[in-house]
């Protein structure tokens, strides 16, 4: 059909006919060409915005290695800028593979084995190139990897459809792909600014809870450590109008999640305190429409990831009939992941009295309660 | 003759739009990749508060500090050392949903 309408505008030509009866047959053309070949031309117009996102994907992924190599080579021990770029990017690679869920038995055991593993792991390696560094740097340096780790994954993902979709010439994967970049680009601006705050140890979104449980200790008249033997967290007594608070977090400033269900197995079990309720704080995903820094209380353990601790502790609180109860500060993925905003923090205030009250009016005088701060403590101490 | 000359304008014109369109795209290309690599500038901020008092400062953050911290600092009224009290960033109102 083509061969035949270009042979028509040949004989028009040839025949010196006029050049504007041509038009109808050229827009005719067109059309069809662009019938024929829309595969080609939505392939064409997608794979441009999408390179052009993995190439801004790709010099993000190099910017950060880059900051994060100079960061650790202000503590690292006497080895060249490439070998420390060498062992982030080998990092940045690192993969924790899942276990069998075949035999649910003892998974969550298992889940938190591997996971305790993968951290203590990557810790040693940033430790062994830090040797000069506190704490706290290093679990930042490890944070800071782990969101590299995340960005790399995103950008092999969509690499990996994008080249599919270009060698099958299949238009769909790419438009899958395209419909998801909006969402894609907010959550990689956000990983990109989690490895920011954690380079400079700023406290982010996912802070709130942790910083519930410092700003609570402030309210309290009297605040005991208690020493213990869990990792990265803290367990302090608060005296709270006569009432006697438990209060646990991760130990900050640095960036870790701590033990928590750990840290509240040690009092329930090792110290037997059988408190009146136990109250856990944390930042909750928001859904488009709700307002950032709002408050949503309930019953349950409010905490995120991938369920291994809130497990133990919904277990231990059944166990010796425990009331469970939440308090969620709302905020977007970004919000969570990138430096603290202004209306988190304002919320950070508001939850603290939500705890304050919850306590009066459920926990008696010379009684006792848990309140645990959950979430990433970067930039927050006890 | 005019008709050549209608030819040469319309492909001129053509040629322009298409410069046009080109620059627009690659620009807003570019500042789409500026923006991812290098973040837009926020306005961090420190609040430094009085454990006795609770007079407040507000000051920009600081290499090295985190929430809790023993500033430096003094409090002008009762010369008690200030504590870092909260770390947050200002946002731009249209970022705001």
């Amino acid at each position: 059909m083509i061969i035949e309408g270009v042979g028509l505008l040949l004989t028009i030509s040839n025949q010196g006919g006029d050049l504007s009866s041509i038009f109808p047959y050229l827009f005719w053309l067109a059309l069809l060409a662009l019938f024929l070949f829309q595969d080609y031309v939505m392939i064409w117009r997608y794979s441009y915005t999408i390179s052009g996102f993995l190439a801004g994907l790709n010099r993000l992924i190099t910017t950060s290695v880059t900051n994060i190599v100079n960061h650790v080579m202000q503590f690292a021990r006497a080895v060249s800028k490439e070998h420390v770029e060498r062992v982030v990017r080998d990092l940045m690679e690192y993969v924790v593979i899942e276990p069998v869920t075949l035999e649910p038995t003892g998974l969550i055991n298992t889940l938190k084995h591997l996971l305790t593993t993968y951290s203590e792991r990557v810790e040693s390696i940033v430790s062994w190139l830090m040797p000069n560094a506190n704490r706290p740097s290093i679990q930042n340096i490890v944070n800071a990897i782990e969101s590299l780790r995340e960005l790399n994954f995103i950008y092999k993902v969509i690499m990996h459809y994008f080249l599919l979709s270009t060698k099958y010439k299949n238009p769909y994967l790419m438009v899958q792909i395209y419909m998801l970049l909006p969402i894609l680009r907010e959550y990689v601006n956000a990983l990109s600014g989690a490895i920011n705050a954690f380079l400079k140890g700023f406290p982010i979104g996912d802070a709130a809870g942790p910083l519930v449980a410092f700003r609570f200790m402030r309210e309290c008249e009297s605040i005991t450590e208690i020493s213990h033997n869990v990792k990265d967290t803290f367990i302090g007594l608060c005296n709270f109008e006569g009432r006697r608070i438990y209060v646990i977090k991760a130990r900050g400033p640095g960036g870790t999640v701590g033990r928590l269900d750990e840290a509240v197995m040690y009092v329930l079990e090792r110290m037997s305190v059988r408190p009146r309720l136990i109250i856990t704080v944390d930042a909750a995903l928001k859904l488009e429409g709700e307002k950032t820094g709002s408050i949503a209380e309930g019953i349950g353990v409010a905490m995120g990831g991938v369920g291994v601790e809130r497990f133990n502790i919904e277990r231990i609180a059944a166990k010796y009939g425990i009331p469970l109860y939440a308090i969620l500060i709302k905020m977007s993925i970004p919000e969570a992941l990138s430096a603290m905003c202004k209306e988190v923090n304002d919320a950070v205030d508001e939850a603290v009295e939500r705890v304050k009250s919850v306590l009066k009016s459920h926990v008696g005088p010379g009684e006792e309660a848990v309140l645990i701060g959950v979430g990433n403590t970067i930039g927050v101490s006890q | 003759m005019t008709e050549d000359l209608l030819i040469a304008i319309i492909t001129m014109f053509l040629f322009v739009l298409m410069l046009i369109s080109t620059t627009i795209i690659f620009s807003r290309y570019y500042k789409y990749v500026r923006e991812f690599v290098m973040g837009v500038e926020r306005g961090e901020v420190e609040v430094l508060i009085c454990p006795k008092c609770r007079y407040a400062n507000v000051i920009k953050p600081r290499a090295g500090d985190y929430i809790g911290k023993t500033a430096e600092l003094t409090c002008p009224r009762d010369g008690e050392r200030l504590i870092v009290y909260a770390m947050y960033v200002e946002r731009p109102r249209e970022e705001m949903r």
